[in-house]
């Protein structure tokens, strides 16, 4: 393999690795403050995964619209999770009733978009940067789309009034009540953000990946893996993994072979867990619970 | 030594709960630890049944250095302990919690449930093996971690405030049952008190920790009119009136 | 008071006692009289049976939370067609290769259990499940892949055996469970659920009890996987399904946890979803798998502070991390 190929596996890796990365962050946001384990969190990505190609493919709706359709979509099922089924504090019940959502999910898509692999069938322009590396415009702009988006959710909670509110019922509810913060609305609008940016990333990974009913799963380990990496609650830290697992997914593909792929990479999210449960950059008794 | 902790240092971040901390105890002894809230006394016990690991100094006990052993192995070599805060398996009845303990010297239902029994007679809670440990009152349910404790055959047995929350005639009833477990088995007792009567009756040997530091020993006499320890308690009406009813 | 106690226990166990012996006696009467539909739907819940002794073992008794409990039945499907369609060897190695691999993987599941406890330990269970589907799919010489293989003819039972052998595994693993719930094991397994701090100060050697916990556990699954194999002819990676999971948590969780009688009553649920799925067209079976969901989810509505106490004494928490040096009095 020449040096040229290995670059190009590299930067390749480090695009697709930004989105997981984004794909991650909802969850460790999800689990890691606001203490709210979803495990429909994969087959919500698959949702919008498949809803993005409906409305654009198949229902032709001008895409500005199909995105605000399906922000509205994604933060009402953010809205009425949180008010229905995660409105406590069990972790126990919450994994269940989450995957009863998963299951409900996967079989309303097979019901109403059949089982089929759907797929956008983009033409990736590619963007030479010398005569033999190059990188895909689309997965590019997802890219520094993702970094955009996590950049802004930082700017949020700690620049505007809702997202310190999210950062005060977080840290202390008690006292957030006290300073007369309804911290129950805040927790549901919290909830109900960490929707959208599963929209987006369902949006940005329709553009690279084919979907199917069970991709949710893929993505669902893809994304503990990166939380477990950069520690639980650790929101930067997940961009920054996410491009670590990106990396090592195409070197896998691609120095392996395809069919070693989700073995080898999830047989070593097991091996980390064992290994550092607090993640790869933490020191091992903190427990990250930062935003 | 029977039972010997050196120069043992326990902290959490910055906070120094065990300083240096060096302690004797010798077969079938009774002795006593006090100190005010926040002094460490709790910590101490954890260091020595192996829920926590000291940052430095070490701990022997029988001629053998336990100061890595992880909780169960140190029970097995026969220390054992109360905690605090009541510890239970809720779920279960009382005879089967006990058996838990007994199944650290048997392994066989045949051989422990015997040992069991003998445990929940001694401690006086005889009749009530079928009932659930989420039944019992409080007096009961510190009998019943006794037992169960006693049932795993310690020849050190650490009581942290076993006799907290207890009305006198109950703590009366209990220091009996804590005399009765020296004279009996012949075990030695390391007892975290606030109630200085309980300290003053039994011990031959007291401890007294401050701020993570041990700042006196001796007799309970002595310890009590040591200027260190009045000082180290001033304001703390406890002592006082527990010296009071001694008097 | 307490005679009062004692007097509802007999009362309770009495009417239990006579539900099982009829259930017994009415299941010996299904091969006369049923028909071959109704003995599919009977064999389907007595697997559930097993499978739901052996969650129940693991999470009722031990506490420890199996959220993809497939994995075990999943593989002791594989190791018998595997065996058997490939290698042609006799069931009863089937049974045993479907063990061995068990007892390998629960050791690694239940090791990481003793180390890791909470969500840590579920997403290693996730991760390690998918992992193995993966695999199942593409070590397609040796699996079949997503097809599967088939077993020969020859391996081929009747199905009033087929019935006699699932009605003698639901018996035993009834038996084994109630047996070990008595035991120094089951008492310890109740201890370390209930407080693994207490049992670890009287000298339980915890990380121990949860590894044979899990490893009792998957050898039950193991035998009823085993004996999937052969009443269905095939294998699939549908196996190690999360539906599959689902189903016996509900199974056990509508029963009532850490009751030996749990998964016997949950088990009217897999005979009602098979009946109804019986009369549906096939293309409708995405909705029986959702109206499994809505039972889980209604019920969670209803005891959001843990689906009978499962997520409490579980300790689901993200803190409980690490099984040892928890603080025991803050
Ligand atoms: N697990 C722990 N982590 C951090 N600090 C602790 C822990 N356990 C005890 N401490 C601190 O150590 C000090 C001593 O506590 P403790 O041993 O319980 O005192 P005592 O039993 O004498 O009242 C206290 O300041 C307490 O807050
Ligand atoms: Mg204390």
């Amino acid at each position: 393999m020449g040096i040229d190929t290995f670059i190009n596996i590299i930067l390749n890796g480090i695009l697709i690795g930004g989105v997981y990365g984004l794909v991650a962050s909802a969850f460790t946001f999800q689990a890691g403050a606001l203490q709210i384990v979803n495990f429909s969190y994969g087959s919500s990505t698959m949702l919008a995964m498949y809803l993005t190609f409906f409305l654009i493919k198949e229902w032709n709706i001008p895409i500005v619209f199909a995105v605000v359709i399906l922000f509205a979509l994604f933060f009402t099922i953010g809205w009425i999770m949180r008010r229905t089924i995660l409105n406590n504090t069990n972790h126990g019940t919450q994994i269940l009733t989450t995957m009863a959502v998963e299951l409900v999910i996967i079989n309303l898509v097979i019901i109403f978009f059949t089982g089929f692999p759907r797929d956008m069938a983009i033409f990736e322009k590619r963007i030479n940067i010398t005569d033999t590396i190059s990188v895909g415009l689309t997965q590019l702009i997802c890219f520094f789309l993702a970094a955009a988006v996590l950049v802004s959710f930082h700017l949020f909670l700690n620049k505007t009034w809702a997202g310190m509110s999210i950062r005060a019922v977080v840290q202390k509810k008690e006292i957030a009540n006290i300073m007369g913060i309804n911290s129950e609305r805040i927790m549901d609008l919290a909830f109900s953000i960490s929707y959208l940016i599963i929209a987006i990333a369902g949006i940005m990974l329709m553009t690279m990946f084919q979907v199917e009913p069970h991709f949710g799963n893929y993505m669902m380990t893809i994304s503990f893996l990166v939380c477990v990496t950069a520690g639980i609650g650790n929101m930067g830290g997940s961009f920054l993994s996410g491009i670590i697992i990106g990396i090592l997914s195409a070197l896998i593909t691609t120095l392996l072979g395809a069919q070693f792929h989700d073995p080898v990479l999830f047989g070593l999210f097991v091996l980390i867990l064992l290994v550092r449960p607090n993640g790869l950059f933490n020191s091992s008794k903190r427990i990250a619970r930062q935003i | 030594m029977f039972f010997e902790m050196s120069n043992v240092t326990k902290s959490f971040g910055g906070l120094v709960a065990n300083k240096d901390i060096s302690v004797e105890i010798a077969e079938g002894e009774i002795v006593g630890l006090i100190g005010p809230n926040g002094a460490g006394k709790s910590t101490m016990f954890k260091t020595v049944t192996g829920f926590h690991i000291p940052d430095s100094g070490s701990i022997s006990f029988g001629g053998k250095d336990i100061t890595k052993y992880e909780p169960n192995k140190i029970c097995q070599v026969g220390i054992s302990c109360t905690f605090q805060k009541s510890q239970l398996f809720s779920a279960l009845t009382l005879e089967e919690s006990v058996l838990v303990g007994a199944y650290c010297r048997h392994k066989r239902k045949s051989q422990a449930l015997p040992l069991a029994h003998r445990m929940i007679e001694f401690v006086g809670l005889g009749g009530k093996e079928e009932v659930k440990i989420s039944k019992l009152n409080m007096f009961e349910r510190k009998k019943a971690e006794l037992a169960a404790a006693l049932a795993t055959e310690p020849k050190l047995l650490l009581l942290d405030e076993l006799f907290a929350g207890l009305v006198p005639t109950e703590v009366e009833l209990m220091l009996e049952l804590v005399k009765k477990i020296n004279e009996e088995f012949g075990t030695a007792l390391f007892i975290v008190e606030h109630v200085l009567r309980v300290i003053m009756g039994i011990c031959t040997k007291v401890y007294v920790l401050e701020y993570g530091q041990l700042i006196a020993v001796g007799t309970p006499e002595e310890v009590t009119s040591s200027e260190v320890v009045i000082k180290a308690y001033l304001g703390d009406d406890d002592f006082y009136a527990a010296t009071d009813i001694k008097s | 008071m307490r005679s009062d106690n004692l007097l509802r226990r007999e009362r309770l166990l009495h009417p239990l006692t006579a539900v099982s012996l009829a259930l017994v006696i009415l299941a010996a009467f299904v091969p006369i009289f049923g028909d071959r539909l109704m003995m599919n739907i009977a064999i389907m819940a007595m697997i559930y049976i097993i499978l739901g002794h052996s969650w129940n073992l693991l999470t009722g008794l031990a506490g420890m939370f199996s959220i993809t409990h497939a994995l075990f039945f999943g593989l002791g499907v594989y190791g018998m067609s595997i065996s058997v369609a490939k290698f042609h060897l006799p069931i009863i190695a089937g049974l045993l290769v479907g063990l061995l691999i068990n007892i390998v993987m629960s050791a690694i599941v239940g090791m990481i259990g003793s180390k890791l406890s909470g969500l840590y330990f579920v997403m290693a269970q996730v991760g390690l499940s998918q992992t193995i589907y993966t695999l199942s799919i593409q070590l397609f010489p040796l699996t079949g892949g997503v097809t599967g293989l088939s077993m020969p003819r020859e391996y081929l039972m009747d199905k009033s055996t087929l019935y006699w052998i699932a009605l003698i595994l639901a018996i035993l693993t009834t038996l084994a469970f109630a047996f070990i719930r008595k035991s120094r094991m089951g008492t310890m397994f109740v201890a370390l659920k209930e407080n693994p701090d207490l049992s670890l100060s009287l000298g339980s050697n915890v990380g121990k009890w949860r590894i044979m916990a899990t490893v009792m556990s998957a050898s039950m699954a193991s035998l009823a996987g085993s004996f999937y194999a052969l009443f269905m002819m095939s294998n699939n990676p549908e196996v190690f399904s999360m539906v599959i999971s689902l189903k016996i948590i509900i199974v056990v969780i509508v029963g009532g946890i850490g009751s030996v009688w749990g998964p016997i009553v949950g088990s009217s649920l897999v005979v009602m979803d098979e009946l109804i799925r019986g009369i549906m067209p096939t293309t409708m079976a995405p909705f029986s798998v959702i109206i499994y969901a809505l039972v889980l989810i209604i019920m969670a509505i209803r005891h959001p502070e843990g689906l009978i106490s499962i997520g409490r004494s579980i300790g689901l928490k993200l803190e409980g991390k690490s099984m040892k040096k928890v603080s025991i009095s803050k």
